[in-house]
């Protein structure tokens, strides 16, 4: 139960990190603080056991002050119906969570909880409507996962108590939301690398309506889309135009609250898929059949942080990325190619005669041999004695293929009597 | 032109391949008829894939008891669970015959029992109907061994088979049982 304990998690340091994080966020449930990554001891991360946590963008949603809390179990996250929504909640001592099931097969499981808590977690495996409540009176961490999915990411993380981060800066009315990917765009994500994102984001503030194009020219072929990186303001409407045969827009992550279903069913082109974009937050999205090829996207809701335009960002580490790996994709391409050129010129350089040579080669039976002299032919092979037919006996090709009867004998012996009839239990009916 | 005369010695080699052909068929044949090997067939039927365990001829997932020596397996296949059999295993007596009724509610699937005979393909829509002795009390493990999707190598599951003295039938058999024969 507090297996985590003893080793690196003091809750005091935890309750620290996690106070900062909700001053940072204290504006607003979906605002992307770039505070608390070490949060949780890294609990969302992949060097926790199971996957990294997609829809764990940093920030700890505040819900103290409130009795009764809900957690969605199985919400649109980590590449399917795998995440706890919110996945990070702070709650008041005595508050009432109750975990709501809104997809199938999932379970809740405890990682980690403070001493004398007594959270069972919920163990069988439920479906969509299932609910599991539990009032959490001691203060601290308690960070659970669902055991399906564990591999996926589905993790989650609960906070009793502590500083419920006093409103500081709480003043401005628009969000503001910095264009920081992580690693979305490159192929350490999911998928392969973004070609068509340079380390922009799009400016489309200021307009009501966007329009993304579906299967851009892109990354090999029309696998992109355009602009891969945009960033609109909190209530534009983005069309999702399908310029190309055979996408789909899935959602990888947005922002905790955000009810973006993207577009599962393949479509092709003149198709348009359109949403209005109300959370502010940062959403990232990709073409499932064409994600290996790097065909992923992301949309920034809300207005850029002072200080920078446009949007930088994470733009930094996708940029570094490209030139110098374009580079190298050449340099090594150019090298197979001559590898696999190498043997073709051999065999033609060692088939073609020498110009200087020319009658080393030239081998003509029969020809014109006032140069060469005649080959002289063999001398007609006599045989001492003469056998019949049925007078000779083969007995060594008998003795082997008496040898290999064996062998097959053998090994059907132990394929069906041993191996298979031998390892049950076997299927009877 | 003569006629073709074959070696005495070909005919001796050619008359044990002949011997060995018909051994191997026999083998199947007893196989079939001795040890009773079956193959899995669609005798399970068909089921909506949206919603597997609202057909007729499948219930909710669970053991179930059938007559005395004979119990029902309903195992539904998702990304990535048996259930049952991930989060609990799967609990059946030894040596009575056990029919597994296995079904996916998402995407292809595989049960499979690690190191026995028994395997087959779970396809949604179809009902993999597939009956088993357990001749020995002890754990086995299931796997999945068709790629169904990111985590497919994290989906497995087990069954315990217990001696028929400490197994207990579950609750839902015995309230199932009292519901058949009231109707």
């Amino acid at each position: 139960m507090t297996r985590l304990d003893d080793t690196a998690l003091s809750r005091r340091g935890v309750l620290r990190a996690a106070a900062g994080t909700a001053t940072a966020v204290a504006a607003g449930t979906a605002a992307t603080g770039a505070a608390a990554a070490q949060a949780y001891d890294g609990w969302f991360s992949g060097d926790a056991k199971g996957g990294a946590v997609g829809n764990y963008d940093g920030t700890t949603v505040d819900r103290t002050g409130t009795d009764e809390v809900t957690i969605d179990v199985g919400v649109d996250a980590n590449g399917g119906t795998y995440g706890f929504g919110p996945a990070a909640v702070r709650v008041d001592p005595g508050t009432t969570v109750s975990f709501e099931w809104v997809s199938n097969t999932h379970n809740i499981l405890i990682d980690a909880q403070p001493d004398g808590a007594d959270w069972g977690g919920h163990d069988p495996i439920e479906n969509t409507g299932f609910t599991h409540t539990h009032t959490f009176d001691t203060e601290g961490v308690y960070t659970y996962y669902c055991n399906p999915h564990l591999t996926m990411g589905m993790k989650g993380a609960i906070v009793v108590g502590g500083d419920s981060g006093g409103g500081g800066g709480g003043g401005s009315d628009q969000p503001t939301v910095a264009a920081d990917y992580g690693d979305w765009f490159t192929k350490s994500a999911d998928g392969g690398a973004t070609g068509n994102y340079t380390g922009d984001t799009t400016d489309k503030t200021g307009t009501d309506e966007v329009t993304v194009e579906v299967g851009a020219d892109a990354n090999g072929g029309t696998y992109g889309f355009g602009p891969a990186a945009v960033r609109v303001d909190p209530g534009t409407t983005v069309t999702f135009k399908w310029t190309s045969n055979t996408h789909n827009v899935l959602v990888q992550a947005q922002p905790d609250g955000a009810d973006w279903g993207g577009h599962e069913p393949i479509e092709n082109e003149g198709f348009t898929h359109t949403h209005t974009f109300e959370t502010a937050g940062v959403y990232t999205y990709y073409c499932n059949p064409h994600l290996t090829m790097g065909m992923k996207g992301a949309i920034v809701v809300g207005a850029p942080p002072s200080g920078t335009t446009g949007g930088g960002g994470g733009g930094a580490a996708g940029s570094s990325v490209s030139p110098a790996s374009t580079l190298w994709t050449a340099v090594f391409a150019g090298a197979v190619g001559v590898a696999m050129l190498v043997p073709v010129a051999v065999s033609y350089y060692r088939r073609t005669p020498a110009p200087d040579s020319s009658g080393a080669f030239d081998y003509e039976p029969g020809g014109d041999t006032d140069d060469q002299p005649a080959i002289p032919e063999a001398d007609a092979f006599e045989p001492d004695t003469e056998l019949g037919h049925d007078e000779y006996d083969p007995v060594g090709t008998l003795s082997i293929v008496a040898v290999y009867f064996l062998i097959l004998v053998g090994m059907w012996a132990f394929t069906y009597f041993i191996e298979f009839l031998g390892n049950g239990p076997t299927i009877m009916g | 032109m003569t006629h073709v005369r074959i070696h005495r010695f070909e005919k001796l080699w050619l008359g044990a391949a002949f011997v060995l052909i018909v051994a191997f068929i026999a083998t199947i044949v007893y196989g079939s008829l001795g040890p009773g090997v079956a193959m899995v067939g669609d005798d399970g039927g068909t089921v909506n894939p949206d919603n597997p365990t609202a057909a007729d001829n499948f219930r909710d997932p669970g053991v179930y008891q059938a007559d005395d020596d004979s119990y029902d397996v309903y195992v539904e296949a998702r990304q990535f669970a048996f259930s049952p059999g991930t989060s609990e295993p799967i609990r059946v007596p030894a040596d009575t015959n056990v029919t597994f009724h296995v079904t996916s509610g998402d995407v292809t699937h595989g049960f499979e029992l690690v190191g026995t005979n028994v395997n087959t393909m779970v396809i949604p829509g179809q009902v993999a109907q597939l009956t088993v002795n357990f001749d020995e009390a002890r754990t086995h493990h299931i796997v999945c061994h068709e790629y169904c999707g990111p985590a497919h190598h994290a989906m497995e599951g087990s069954i315990e088979v217990v001696p028929q003295s400490e197994f207990t039938p579950p609750q839902q058999a015995a309230a199932d049982q009292s519901e058949v024969t009231d109707t």
